[in-house]
């Protein structure tokens, strides 16, 4: 370490900032490096979520069809996760589990059999995001209840449709991206969310910009706040 | 530019409408400034005008509160919006006059907010919400400035000055609160304009410009918030003491007197006549509300004693188990975006374990100090003065509160303290600066650096709540 180095960390703001910077490096490794590297799933979107405060079981019996109205299914999507249970103790019918938007259809099964609970399934994405509807059909011979909400903190925009009749209340559909990724290779892809959700007043490049700029000029302009504190004591 | 930079995340991280209450705000933002007139309690026949009923529904931003929601937030769902908005009928921005619980709520805020509103209201609504989020982070600035200011006052020395400033310009939570649509980022740098302008009352003399200027910043607290009523029986205690200090001539002192009673009269008339909504009482009735059935001293003592002490078996608890935690620290740093984004438990217990110590330092540093401290009581009394009306205010509403719902609604969250923020920081400038010197500048580096990741992994935490 040069001597000027020495002589500047050896003064009370030198030693400080030295601190300052340590103490922020320290939490970033252990605290915040986190966020960007562990390996996660994503959600590609969420026609609605698990309730918060009550949860409703939608019973469907044998040939009956349960549908989710106007969800969002991204070109981005790999797998439906949602939670089936069994009636009166009989085991778990399989259930065909239809997407369908303009140009797009998949179907998937949950096993017959499974036990009950929350349960992802693979699907096939489309080729552009659509808007479309989420089906749940029972194709075996016993009553399967599909967890969702009624709540007013759950609701939204999507309409339960039960064997053509609308019905109050939601059934809980998550729509994750396949595989596990860090946040840190999905950037791009979270800045979209943020700026779709602002009707694009900025886009997600100016976003990431802005995003870098407070995650470094924070501490920086904080330290310097620091140093020129400390040059006037 | 710490301010801003922390204005700029947190305008993002959160999801539009995600604050506390934001949605009945913007809401109250927009009918005003469309049809000139404030939005009713009750009566009315839609909460949310149309086309930001439009905007909750299809973005699935609705009032959540359901930590594993996620917006719609595709381009798909954008284009679903944008075809949704393009044939509303005319007005259809106009008509959310109510019923919004908001209504009860002073005007200043939403009357203030208008002009914003309507110099960007060619931009769709969901950018519409970003800039008045950025618009309302202006207040943050504004009151890391007054704090500034405040010290400058108080310290004679560039370090401490700067740190009181410092400190609260990385609170973490006062910056998210000062991002969200919502009167308390108005409210709480009023009330620090108007801490400043009492100590300087106090300190050079109540001369009849400063007295009018305290005068007219309660009056504006209370025409933002309720809370800001905190800001009157403040300044009758300011004056009493810049009265005791500077013997003054009675009649001199009976005139500026008059004069903050004719400001406060005013802004009171002007609240009566044009203030409220049709056939709405005072603050919507909160105060009413509030104040009304038996007020038993020895229960509110008890409850007082529980709130900052726990539960003691002889007393009689009172609701919830809600008390110095919650409100001094989980909801004074933390609970983000109507306490749906959270730091962990071992964060806020470490949190509690500094602020306790801190306490005790002060408390000690003010033993340490209090010849001169006494010599200096016209300060220490108008900012203590002010610090326990506020506490004790709260602590009133939160009884009359528990009372009223039978026990289940405590009211009050750590927010609710920012109306302080500057006495926050100066106290923690105050400590340190009585730390030996070497450490002086270690401390001050550790509690900034912490400030700094607790901003940062606030924001973290809201972007993967909302956007991941």
């Amino acid at each position: 370490m040069s001597r000027r180095i020495k002589k500047v960390l050896l003064t009370p703001r030198g030693a400080a900032v030295a601190i300052f910077t340590v103490a922020l490096v320290g939490a970033a490794l252990l605290w915040i490096r986190p966020y960007f590297t562990t390996q996660r799933t994503f959600i590609a979107s969420e026609p609605a979520p698990t309730g918060l405060d009550t949860l409703q079981h939608y019973v469907i019996g044998p040939h009956d069809t349960a549908c989710m109205t106007e969800a969002t299914l991204p070109r981005t999507l790999g797998q439906i996760s949602v939670t089936l249970l069994p009636v009166g103790g009989q085991p778990l019918p399989p259930v065909a589990i239809t997407l369908s938007g303009a140009g797009y259809t998949t179907t998937t099964t949950s096993p017959a059999g499974f036990p009950g609970g929350t349960i992802v399934l693979p699907l096939h994405p489309p080729k552009r995001t659509v808007i479309g509807n989420v089906c749940f059909t029972d194709i075996g011979k016993s009553e399967v209840a599909l967890l969702g909400s009624n709540e007013p903190h759950s609701a939204t925009r999507s309409t339960l449709v039960v064997d053509g009749k609308p019905t109050p209340g939601e059934i809980a559909i998550t729509l994750l991206t396949p595989g596990f990724h860090p946040l840190a290779d999905k950037l791009v892809p979270v800045a979209e969310h943020v700026s779709n959700l602002f009707d694009r007043l900025f886009g997600p490049y100016v976003l990431l910009i802005l995003g870098g700029i407070v995650l470094f000029g924070l501490p920086v302009l904080v330290g310097f706040v620091l140093w020129w504190a400390l040059s006037g004591s | 530019m710490v301010a801003l930079l922390q204005v700029i995340g947190w305008s993002l991280a959160v999801a539009p409408l995600q604050g506390p209450d934001e949605p009945a705000h913007f809401a109250a933002i927009q009918y005003f400034a469309e049809t000139g007139k404030l939005v009713r309690p009750s009566g009315g026949h839609a909460t949310y005008s149309t086309e930001f009923g439009t905007v909750m529904r299809v973005l699935n931003l609705g009032d959540f509160l359901n930590p594993t929601a996620h917006p719609a937030w595709t381009k798909a769902d954008l284009k679903l919006l944008q075809r949704a908005t393009k044939h509303l009928p005319p007005g259809s921005r106009a008509n959310g006059e109510g019923p919004n619980y908001i209504g009860t709520n002073p005007p200043l805020y939403y009357v203030l907010m208008a002009g914003p509103y309507k110099l960007f209201s060619f931009l769709p609504l969901p950018s519409l919400i970003l800039v008045l989020r950025l618009v309302t982070g202006l207040f943050l600035l504004a009151t890391v400035g007054l704090t500034w200011k405040i010290a400058g006052e108080v310290f004679p020395d560039r370090f401490r000055q700067t740190l009181a400033a410092a400190v609260v310009a990385v609170q973490p939570k006062l910056a998210e609160i000062a991002t969200t649509i919502d009167p308390d980022g108005l409210l709480f740098t009023l009330c620090t304009a108007f801490l400043l302008i009492s100590v300087r009352i106090v300190t050079r003399g109540p001369t009849a410009r400063r007295v009018a200027l305290a005068a007219l910043l309660a009056a504006a607290a209370s025409l933002t918030q309720g809370r800001g009523l905190i800001t009157i029986p403040a300044l009758l205690l300011a004056l009493a003491i810049a009265w005791v200090r500077t013997r003054p001539a009675l009649k001199e002192m009976l005139k500026r007197g008059v004069l903050a009673a004719t400001i406060l009269g005013a802004a009171a008339l002007l609240y009566v006549a044009f203030g409220r909504p049709p056939g709405s009482t005072i603050y919507g009735g909160d105060v009413h509300n509030l104040n009304s059935g038996a007020f038993n001293i020895k229960q509110f003592l008890s409850v007082v004693f529980q709130f900052y002490f726990g539960r003691l078996p002889p007393l009689h608890p009172l609701g919830v188990p809600y008390g110095y935690r919650q409100v001094f620290i989980e909801t004074f740093f933390g609970d983000f975006a109507s306490f749906t984004v959270n730091f962990s438990q071992h964060v806020y217990l470490a949190l509690q374990i500094m602020a306790g110590v801190g306490l005790l330092a002060l408390y000690t540093c003010c033993v340490i100090d209090r010849y001169k401290l006494l010599k200096r009581w016209p300060v220490v009394a108008v900012m203590a003065g002010y610090a326990v009306i506020l506490v004790g205010f709260l602590n009133y509403v939160s009884y009359r509160s528990l009372i009223t719902s039978g026990g289940t609604e405590p009211l009050i969250t750590g927010r609710y303290l920012f109306s302080a923020i500057a006495l926050f920081g100066l106290a923690i400038a105050y400590v340190i600066g009585h730390l030996p010197r070497r450490a002086r500048p270690v401390a001050a580096a550790g509690l900034l650096a912490l400030g700094v990741c607790l901003s940062l992994v606030g924001m973290g935490t809201a972007v993967e709540s909302f956007y991941v």
